[in-house]
């Protein structure tokens, strides 16, 4: 590219001429500026010397204009003629290196080099004219893609607009239903109101009643224990019992009662009422058969199994799962720390729950009346919330990116594949590209949809935040988007770890050229 | 590349996530808790996997979990670990404590050495000496011997008289030396003094104590503190003396036990400088040329060994071991080679006469300086060479007459490499190849990793990404280029891999203790090792590079040799255990850092034979190696690199004090991997590193396969610009860098020097470590330092003038600030010096063999020059091997005239011509030329530049290789 900036200034300072007899490395148009009778100025102004030192090999001008066909100026250009081709500017630094760059062979003197204009030009017309076949009948399909895209908008437009009118209707109707299920709720409570009283006095007995067992418990336990019966329970007394052996030893020692007793000496049926019972509680639940410790989840044994797969490529995949499975463990928690309220004094199991109380007929109508105002309620809500999903949905799609005529959004939600040696890729336009070895399919996220960037100053689609490399970052996905009679996913490298480079082939990006001759012009 | 990404078998490198399981149980004041750790590490695998294909590295998150589930009744609070670890693990490495012999040797105490010289049984010749030395604790007897050597090099060597064993000499390091002669000896009751040029040796009987002074001073004393101790070889008492060392005959390092059945075989030595200030040598470690002392700390360490992310400014072992170690004053430079491949640690005590001291020393009655050293080795004789100097470049020339210098190097690999890990494909090599031209960036050499092998056996390539090497080389060739590929030392275990069943079968691996073939972790996995003490496995390994028995080589491929401290990935300190068995019966121990060395010989030998459609030795090319590991005399075989550096500033700072103290040890084909092996530089980081490493002698930028791509053309048009210039500046002094590495040859002058080499009297330049000499005519001082944009020089030379290179502003002695924005490297000539230049500067050097030269003439305050220029071919031996395939010129610049003339008897008939020459540091006049070859005499076109005063002479365009004379007026 800068060698054609500055070839760029070259010509414009020149004038166009054609003359047969030119210096080595000039193009004829530029022919008339070394055809002067006394000195040469060198094209920068810099100097001016004998036109006897053109191309004498010895750099004369700053800008290497006076040696257009050796090598001694180091920024300096040499002319190929390409007679047959595209004439073409190279560095002097190329000129009689003994490697032929020209296709005509003019830049090297000291060695032979092959014409290969003839056969090039041959090969760059047929490029060009399949090219164009490929420009020309990618921008038809391009254009049916505009036209379908249009459609497509227009459809979800009518869509929303319908959406939006149903959504006010539905507003509507689950205002009445809310306004109905809170009387008919109102109506329900005051005459439940007379029946909760009555349930909350026969919980409280219950209540009371098992602190009273569980008192009584404790105290037979603490009589059993206080062997001296001197009203305190020491280290000695307890050490005798083998079921405070807590780490099954076969003895127990000081600092396991220590532990019971929480350092003290020793303590009165109070203070054991009030601490060191909990402490000794499971010991002898445990002894009893009536507690066993929390059994491991069944996760935890699919995660056991997980682990003695061999770690190889469908390594990957599982990472993912597992730390959704996390998530999933988390809200799990959250139910648990529920469950653990249900200790031991409130374990109901094995008593009979508590019957309903039998209500009068009129409570059980506006109970009844309730229900039916509630789950009315819940259908007209469940209708409103699904008509908002699919609005957002709708307006997410009409504000994404599609190039600037929409000739993308038929392709959205398209999958298309490219497998190499170890893998099989997967580009899904606008939603994930995905990595799968070919020996198992479990999936490797490399990137998920984030929008068009520049890449190599032509237009490509990234997709970002992929799973995350091992001492690595996390996965992104470059896709340079070029056109092409078909789509085509045509190749995937990593040119940085974990950065992926796929090159994809659609008519979307075919627009069609100007003057469709365009590229077979600048030949001689 | 190399080394661990992970070393084995530990997780350097641990993610460890946690998620809580909080159950209420029972108990309403007891939680009881599930811990579950998630944890993303290695360990389960070993490390090569982390090198197969990137694609499935890079996607293979690596995964283990780990749990934790039972009854508690406390309170686990596990902490969330994120750690990254970007140093290396100091654990993994002994310290002296730590080492057996090392805690044996440090602990003796001064003055009180038990070793006495037997007068009686003094034998000598002109050319030798030998003396019985005893311990007067143990009355074990042992023969002192001592020669002179040509340039007044001093050899004294000590051996059990009557050893149970053999002790290990090593092979190899040494050259044929050329013996001198001395008086008849003096000879009196209690010392023997001999006369060696205008040196006096004095041998003392009681204690021992050998002194060597020259003008009636003393400059080196050995055993001046009584710190010799010979451990004789003995057998293992039945039962354990409390009083020895604990690891005195078994010892254990982590998880590792090293048997060593032959007991305790120490050797050490003290040395005391005399009215030294400095001392400098020992390579390779990360830090400062000069070295320190060591006193409270650990000493320097000389072990072979692959350090994962190695700290810098710190003595511990690297990948390389030269006992080479030079002490300095502004009087006199002395050296010290103590010649042993087994485990060495060296303390060092620099006393600098400072006004304090002085005065302290003034009381005591000592007013010198001094450098007090202590070698201490595991196993081998007492061999030393004392290089008496009395200039740096005389201790370096003593020092490569007894070890070699460099062979001249093929001129490609003078020039520009690039490398990275993961060049990955064929296809990936062909489109950087392009990727270079088009970006007109200079590039000589592409490199691969071991990515390129199928599954890590070296001599095979993988057959899917790269399925056709020599179209492939072919393609680099087509412009000139090279290729080199890695050949490392660890040799897969694979039933299907000729290499290893070919050694197997030859008995060519290292044995394990029970003499069963020795079996390590490296890149491939399970790995065997050949053992090169064994020449039958040399020269078959050797053979391996046949172009005949290397399919997909060619000519123009060339090696890598990494590996080779050996690396093993769980042995003892990443390396293999000491007592394993080579041929002979030796054990690793006793040939450890030798190791490197015998590698890359035989791979020096295997590449000069390779090739037999090349008869005769005159057209054999000549070879290009690569190496890691290295000893005292390296130098002959390859070329060596700073290992596995970070993309760091500290770490580009330190790549000149190691390539410079490699430089003064023989090893000057020296480079770092510019811009940083692990991690990734920015644009800043990468464009300075290329300025430095543009004026190291190894030219090669390199990368980790973690990190990010780093091509001169990834990080805009502006750093793209600025690389390129520096790549361009450095082919533009291959010329300069092939003459200074065929004097190199010659004398053994480091290509790179320290300013104290050519300014031995200039004490401002002792400590100085981020300048360098480039021969005696270019002063380099890169800039070193995030965001600096100007650097404080040191301009050494009482009458000096130094010319920058872009400008030709002149500077003189002392310290100047130059500016130095980013595309500015502070170069200056030396004024006196003639540089030789090509200035058409192609896609790769070979390209560049026939073009003109342009001579930098860069007067001195008299106006006078000289300089030198070497030329040949650039590939094959016939420089050497005829008389018309080289020219070596002389330039001569006084009295306005300016002379070229041959240096050698030989000539050559080279294309190239003299396209112009520049004087730089004229008074502003009219100046006129005329050149006169035999008896035509043409005038010349000359302009002078007032604004630099300067005269270009205009195309003289005179064959290179020519005598001729311009005369200006």
């Amino acid at each position: 590219m800068y060698i054609e900036q500055v070839c760029i200034l070259f010509m414009l300072s020149l004038a166009v001429h054609c003359v047969n007899d030119i210096p080595r490395g000039v193009p004829y148009n530029a022919s008339s500026l070394y055809k002067t009778a006394g000195d040469f100025n060198c094209f920068d102004g810099s100097s001016s010397i004998p036109s006897s030192y053109i191309n004498d090999g010895y750099c004369d001008c700053a800008d290497g204009s006076d040696e257009p066909g050796t090598s001694a100026c180091p920024s300096g250009f040499f002319y190929c003629i390409n007679a047959g081709h595209v004439g073409e500017y190279i560095r002097s630094s190329l000129v009689d290196d003994g490697i032929c760059d020209c296709c005509d062979g003019s830049d090297e003197r000291y060695r032979r080099c092959e014409n290969i204009c003839g056969a090039l030009s041959d090969a760059a017309r047929a490029e060009a004219e399949a090219r164009a076949k490929i420009i020309s009948t990618g921008s038809e399909v391009r254009q049916k893609l505009i036209h379908q895209a249009r459609q497509m908008r227009l459809q979800k437009e009518d869509r929303l607009r319908k959406l939006e009118e149903e959504k006010v209707e539905a507003e509507k109707l689950k205002e009445a239903a809310e306004a109905h299920k809170n009387a008919a709720e109102e109506a329900e409570n005051a005459a439940l109101q007379i029946y909760r009283q009555k349930e909350e006095e026969i919980k409280q007995e219950r209540i009371r009643k098992e602190k009273e067992d569980a008192w009584r418990e404790a105290h037979n336990i603490f009589i059993n224990l206080d062997s001296n019966q001197n009203g305190l329970l020491d280290v000695e007394e307890l050490k005798v019992k083998q079921i405070f052996d807590r780490n099954k030893d076969g003895e127990v020692s000081d600092e396991e009662i220590q532990w019971y007793l929480e350092l003290k000496e020793d303590v009165t049926e109070d203070v054991f009422h009030s601490s060191i019972w909990q402490h000794i509680k499971p010991f002898y639940m445990m002894e009893m058969g009536l507690f066993t410790p929390p059994e491991t989840h069944n996760e935890n044994g699919a995660q056991d199994a997980e682990e003695e797969e061999p770690l190889g490529e469908g390594g990957k995949e599982q990472v993912d799962e597992d730390e959704k499975q996390d998530d999933d463990e988390e809200e799990d928690d959250s139910e648990n720390v529920g469950e653990g309220e249900v200790i031991p004094q409130n374990n109901d199991e094995g008593e009979p729950s508590p019957a309903e109380p039998e209500y009068d007929p009129r409570t059980l109508e506006l109970m009844e009346a309730a229900k039916e105002a509630r789950s009315e309620f819940d259908s007209s809500n469940q209708a409103l919330q699904s008509l908002e999903q699919e609005i957002s949905q709708i307006k997410e799609k009409l504000s994404l990116d599609y190039g600037p005529e929409d000739e993308f959004a038929p392709l959205d939600g398209q999958c298309f594949t490219h497998t190499d040696r170890e893998y099989i890729y997967k580009l899904c336009l606008f939603n994930q590209v995905t990595q799968a070895p070919k020996s198992d399919g479990s999936e490797i996220r490399l990137g998920a949809w984030s929008g068009w960037v520049e890449a190599n100053g032509k237009s490509a689609m990234l997709y970002d935040k992929g799973q995350s490399c091992w001492n690595g970052p996390q996965r992104s996905t470059t896709v340079l988007v070029e056109c092409g009679s078909d789509n085509e996913l045509l190749s995937v490298s990593e040119p940085n770890k974990c950065e992926y480079l796929m090159q994809f082939k659609t008519p979307a990006a075919c627009k069609p050229i100007e003057d469709p001759d365009q590229g077979l012009h600048d030949e001689l | 590349m190399a080394v661990p990404v992970l070393p084995y078998p530990r997780s350097t490198i641990e993610i460890v996530r946690i998620s809580w399981k909080i159950f209420v149980v029972l108990l309403p004041t007891t939680v009881v808790l599930k811990s579950c750790q998630e944890t993303y590490d290695n360990s389960p695998l070993p490390p090569h996997t982390y090198r197969s294909s990137s694609v499935s590295i890079s996607g293979n998150l690596q995964r283990r979990i780990s749990k934790m589930s039972a009854v508690v009744f406390r309170l686990i609070a596990a902490a969330s670990l994120l750690t990254f670890v970007s140093s290396v693990d100091r654990s993994n490495f002994k310290t002296c404590e730590q080492s057996s012999f090392c805690r044996r040797c440090r602990k003796m105490e001064p003055g009180k050495s038990v070793y006495e010289l037997d007068m009686d049984s003094l034998k000598h010749s002109a050319t030798s000496l030998t003396v019985g030395l005893v311990n007067t604790d143990t009355a074990v007897r042992f023969v002192l011997s001592l020669q002179p050597l040509k340039d007044d090099v001093l050899r004294l060597n000590i051996k059990e008289e009557t050893p149970l064993r053999p002790r290990f000499t090593p092979p190899f390091v040494l050259e044929d030396y050329v013996l001198s002669k001395w008086k008849t000896p003096s000879k009196s009751a209690n010392k023997v003094e001999l006369e060696l040029g205008s040196q006096t040796v004095t041998l003392h009987s009681v204690p021992f104590k050998l002194e060597v002074a020259a003008g009636g001073k003393t400059f080196i004393s050995l055993n001046e503190r009584g710190l010799l101790q010979y451990e004789q070889t003995r057998t293992k008492p039945p039962e354990r003396d409390d009083s020895e060392d604990p690891g005195s005959w078994e010892e254990n390092f982590k998880s590792h036990h090293d048997s060593k059945p032959h007991g305790p075989t120490a050797v050490a030595l003290d040395f005391t400088f005399k009215g030294a200030k400095f001392a400098y040598g020992l390579p390779e470690h990360a830090d400062s040329l000069a070295l320190k002392t060591t006193t409270g700390g650990d000493p320097y360490r000389l072990y072979n060994l692959d350090v994962f992310e190695y700290e810098i400014n710190n003595p511990m072992a690297l990948y390389a071991a030269i006992p080479l170690l030079i002490a300095h004053s502004e009087e006199r430079t002395t050296g010290v080679f103590w010649v042993n491949p087994s485990e060495t640690w060296v303390d060092v005590k620099v006393e600098t006469n400072n006004v304090v001291s002085s005065l302290v020393n003034f009381v005591g009655g000592n007013q010198e300086s001094a450098v007090e050293t202590h070698f201490m080795s595991e196993s081998g004789d007492i061999d030393v060479f004392i290089l008496p100097g009395p200039k740096p470049m005389d201790v370096f020339r003593q020092y490569t007459a007894l070890t070699g210098t460099a062979p001249l190097p093929p001129i490609f690999s003078l020039a520009f490499h690039q490398s990275k890990w993961d060049y990955n494909s064929q296809d990936d090599v062909d489109a950087l190849d392009k990727a270079f031209d088009e970006y007109d960036i200079p590039m000589d050499v592409m490199w691969l990793d071991i990515e390129h092998t199928d599954s890590k056996k070296y001599f095979t390539w993988d057959p899917y990404k790269f399925s056709d090497p020599i179209a492939m080389q072919h393609n680099l060739t087509a412009r000139g280029r090279k290729l080199v590929a890695i050949v490392d030392p660890h040799i897969k275990r694979d039933n299907s891999y000729f290499l290893h069943n070919d050694a197997t079968n030859l008995g060519y691996y290292v044995k394990n203790k029970d003499n069963a073939d020795y079996e390590g972790w490296c890149w491939p996995g399970s790995s065997s090792y050949i053992d090169f003490l064994n020449p039958d496995s040399r020269e078959y390994f050797a053979s391996r590079y046949n172009l005949k028995n290397w399919q997909g080589s060619t000519p123009d491929l060339y090696v890598w040799n990494d590996m080779n401290e050996p690396s093993v990935f769980n042995g003892p300190e990443v390396t293999m255990p000491k007592d394993n068995i080579h041929f002979g019966g030796f054990e690793h121990r006793e040939v450890h850092n030798l190791v490197g060395l015998i590698y890359t010989m035989s791979t020096h030998g295997g590449l000069i034979n390779r090739d037999d459609s090349i008869v005769k030795l005159e057209d054999k090319k000549r070879p290009f190696v690569l190496t890691r590991s290295a000893f005292a005399g390296s130098q002959r075989f390859a070329a060596i690199w700073t290992g596995d550096n970070m993309a760091e500033w500290s770490h580009l700072r330190i790549s000149y004090p190691m390539c410079l103290s490699l430089a003064i040890a023989g090893m000057s084909f020296c480079g770092a991997d510019v811009g940083g092996f692990f991690h990734n530089p920015d644009a800043e980081l990468l464009v300075r590193w290329y300025q430095a490493g543009a004026y190291l002698p190894f030219f090669r930028a390199h990368a980790h396969l973690d990190s990010k791509r780093r091509e001169p053309w990834l990080f805009g048009p502006e750093t793209t610009d600025s690389i390129r210039s520096v790549v361009k500046a450095r082919y533009s002094f291959l010329p300069l860098w092939y003459t200074l590495f065929y004097q190199h040859n010659i004398t053994g002058d480091p290509v790179i020097r320290p300013l104290w080499a050519e300014y031995p009297e200039d004490s401002n330049t002792f400590n100085i470590d981020d300048h360098l000499l480039l021969g005696n005519s270019l002063l380099v001082r890169p800039v070193m330092g995030a965001g600096e944009t100007q650097v404080s020089v040191y301009f050494p030379g009482a009458d000096s003038l130094w010319y920058d290179i872009d400008t030709y502003q002149v500077y003189r002695h002392g310290t100047a600030t130059v500016q130095a924005g980013l595309s500015k490297i502070p170069v200056f000539y030396r004024g006196g010096s003639i540089v030789p230049r090509k200035l058409r500067v192609r896609r790769s050097s070979p390209l560049m063999l026939n073009d003109p030269y342009t001579l930098y003439v860069v007067l001195d305050s008299k106006g006078q020059a000289t300089g030198y220029l070497y030329l040949d071919d650039g590939e094959t031996f016939r420089y050497r091997l005829r008389q018309d395939s080289s020219a070596y010129m002389k330039y001569k610049f006084a009295e306005n005239t300016l002379s070229s003339d041959f240096a050698s008897s030989h000539r050559f008939d080279s294309p190239s011509w003299l396209e112009r020459v520049v004087i730089v540091g004229l008074k502003p006049d009219q100046y006129k030329a005329s050149l006169l070859t035999g008896e035509t005499q043409t005038s010349l076109d000359v302009k002078f530049d007032t604004t630099t005063n300067s005269l270009t002479i205009r195309k003289p365009a005179v064959p290179i290789a020519s005598r001729w004379i311009i005369k200006i007026k």
